[in-house]
């Protein structure tokens, strides 16, 4: 009971909640498998859905014991594992938004998270080794003897009966152009329209088993156990340490008996360049049925010898963002036609459209040409956590009908539409871009830079590779008096406050950055710098 | 001590170490741009060039950390 004296909020069974749609398959199969991971001695361990969802409702009755109320956020830092999945599915019932983040994560990074959020709880795994989380929020860990609370929250009123379907189950921080981390807010009616829309796909039977090798805080991880849980399969997180070695990456996909893969297409490089005999094994065996990718363009080349590699395997490309979860899945063919010079983006997913509009605004109806997409999705996000003036700059009135009071997603990603209309990604409207899968502000990367003692001005880029591994570096110009800046220095302070996808790999210094005749920094111009 | 065909390989992985720094057992590596996609390539190298293999447990991080880790891990091997 809390301490008003009302009934204990929950999410009646009728209602959408993460937790009762991810759980469905507890009811009606509880002996199956829901997470096959990596136990402690070094084996596999299997929870099913019945030892899963005995799991959520001792964390519900741990959590609820400490009085938060429905809103209250509540970091969740650990890697993907069947107890991860019980506390994000443990706040989701008790309508305590999560915010998933990883051990991998600097500390300021996290502190600036913290710092934005102002959640009530920070919950890390009994094996994690976080520290120097501020007083004013309450720590916790969770572990196979339920939750232990080191430092209980501050008291607080609870104001809420009821956990609606509009209420936050997540919210997701991304890069920002302002050099803060962007907090992207999800319902549960948001999540679960993506979802149940993507089911349209088959992508996923309750055979399954879907290997999830991004970490908690991308919001791929979440796609990846909302497909699976959500179809009654199997999820099987790869250990951040196999995932790193191709060999014991793929002899651990062959262990647990994985039908799927999930992941950018990054993930897949090292794997073709050194354990491409492996794979091609396994392609014989036909094990792996399917592999699906998104967040970044599949270079073609890696993705055909993908291909002739797993020839039995069917391949899935997802686009969209963070605000909406995803907006189109497009199956593509294998082996893919000569001639194919990009790939699909398909269109929306069930009970979703796609629109392209010109920069003026007005529809773009001719194949070809270029537009921006502009979507419309019962997943639509409910905003960006404290910052309406950069909600209002993406949610728009419909602009078909711009009275109706509907709004559509501008996603700031141009695309081309072909002859069926399907749409194919030209790139970003802005200076977004991808990096190994991870959505990156370059304006984020420069902030942080010219905060470094001595640098004046920095500029950053990703500059193409011959080998297909793109790689981010910047430019800097420094105080006229000054020495040079020590290039490791200034990486390591990256490193100190931004994810390893995000720190430079190299440093050049410029006298001063050369411009266009629209007086903007001529990247190009940079980028041939290098080069020479 | 290790040979100058492990100098030669390892520097090719660690684009930030200048060619007239020295390699010393304890630098950190990570520090010299040796990220994921580098220790796998260099692994592959080690592998070729000492015709050795490294058993799943030599797979971590930790033994790719410095210089002197590394020659310790490839030298058990040899």
């Amino acid at each position: 009971m809390s301490p008003n004296g009302a009934r204990p909020v929950r999410a009646h069974a009728s209602v959408d909640n993460l937790r009762t749609y991810l759980l469905a398959a507890a009811r009606r199969d509880p002996d199956r498998p829901a997470v096959i991971q990596a136990a402690a001695d070094g084996g596999l361990e299997t929870v099913t859905y019945g030892e899963l969802e005995r799991r959520v409702d001792r964390l519900v009755d741990a959590l609820d014991a400490l009085g938060l109320d429905v809103g209250d956020r509540v970091i969740l830092e650990s890697d993907t594992n069947a107890d991860a999945v019980a506390t994000l599915l443990a706040c989701a019932t008790l309508g305590l938004p999560f915010t998933p983040t990883s051990p991998e994560v600097p500390d300021e990074r996290l502190l600036t998270i913290i710092d934005s959020a102002e959640p009530a709880l920070h919950i890390q795994s009994d094996q994690g080794q976080r520290t120097g989380i501020p007083e004013t929020v309450g720590t916790a860990r969770f572990g196979p003897g339920g939750l232990t609370v080191e430092r209980a929250p501050a008291p607080r009123v609870r104001r809420r009966r009821v956990v609606t379907p509009i209420d936050t189950a997540y919210i997701t921080f991304t890069s920002g152009t302002t050099g803060r981390p962007k907090g992207v807010v999800m319902s549960h009616r948001g999540v679960i329209a993506f979802l149940r829309g993507a089911e349209a796909a088959r992508l996923v039977t309750a055979e399954d088993r879907v290997a999830n090798t991004s970490p908690l805080q991308f919001d791929f991880a979440l796609f990846d156990i909302g497909l699976a849980l959500g179809h009654g399969a199997t999820l099987v997180p790869v250990p951040r340490a196999r995932l790193n070695w191709p060999r014991r990456f793929l002899s651990y996909l062959r262990d647990a008996g994985v039908t799927q893969v999930d992941g950018v297409p990054s993930v897949w490089r090292p794997v073709l360049r050194h354990e491409s005999d492996l794979l091609a094994e396994m392609g014989q065996e036909g094990i792996l049925s399917r592999i699906t990718f998104s967040g970044e363009d599949f270079p073609l080349d890696e993705l055909r010898r993908l291909q002739e590699l797993l020839p039995k395997a069917r391949f899935t490309n997802g686009y969209g963002a963070t605000e909406t979860m995803a907006a189109s899945i497009t199956e593509v063919p294998n082996p893919l036609p000569p001639g194919t010079e990009r790939l699909s983006i398909g269109y929306a997913v069930a009970g979703a459209e796609m629109m392209l509009l010109g920069s003026d605004g007005s529809p773009v109806d001719e194949p070809g040409t270029i537009g921006e997409i502009y979507l419309r999705s019962p997943s639509l996000f409910s905003g960006y956590w404290r910052d309406p003036e950069a909600t209002r700059a993406v949610v728009l009135p419909d602009p078909l009908h711009p009275g109706s009071g509907q709004v559509v997603f501008k996603t700031g990603d141009l695309a081309h539409m072909g002859p069926e209309g399907e749409l194919y990604f030209r790139g970003r409207v802005d200076s977004q871009v991808q990096i190994r899968g991870n959505r990156v502000e370059l304006g984020e990367v420069e902030r942080r830079i010219g905060q470094f003692a001595g640098i004046t001005g920095a500029v950053a880029m990703v500059l193409p590779r011959e080998d297909g591994d793109p790689l981010l570096h910047a430019f800097v110009t420094c105080a006229p008096a000054g020495p040079a800046p020590d290039t490791r220095e200034v990486l390591a302070f990256c490193r100190a406050a931004l994810p390893a996808y995000m720190v430079p790999h190299g440093l050049s210094v410029v006298d001063e950055f050369p411009v266009t005749v629209n007086g903007k920094v001529d990247r190009t111009a940079l980028a041939a710098h290098v080069a020479s | 001590m290790w040979d100058e065909s492990f100098e030669q390989l390892l520097r090719k992985q660690i684009p930030l170490l200048e060619p007239d720094e020295e390699l010393t057992a304890e630098l950190s590596l990570r520090d010299c741009g040796l990220d994921s996609m580098g220790m796998v390539s260099l692994l592959s190298s080690m592998e070729d060039a000492y015709g050795v293999r490294f058993v799943d447990d030599a797979l971590n991080m930790d033994n790719f950390a410095t210089p002197g880790a590394l020659w310790k891990t490839l030298d058990a091997m040899r």
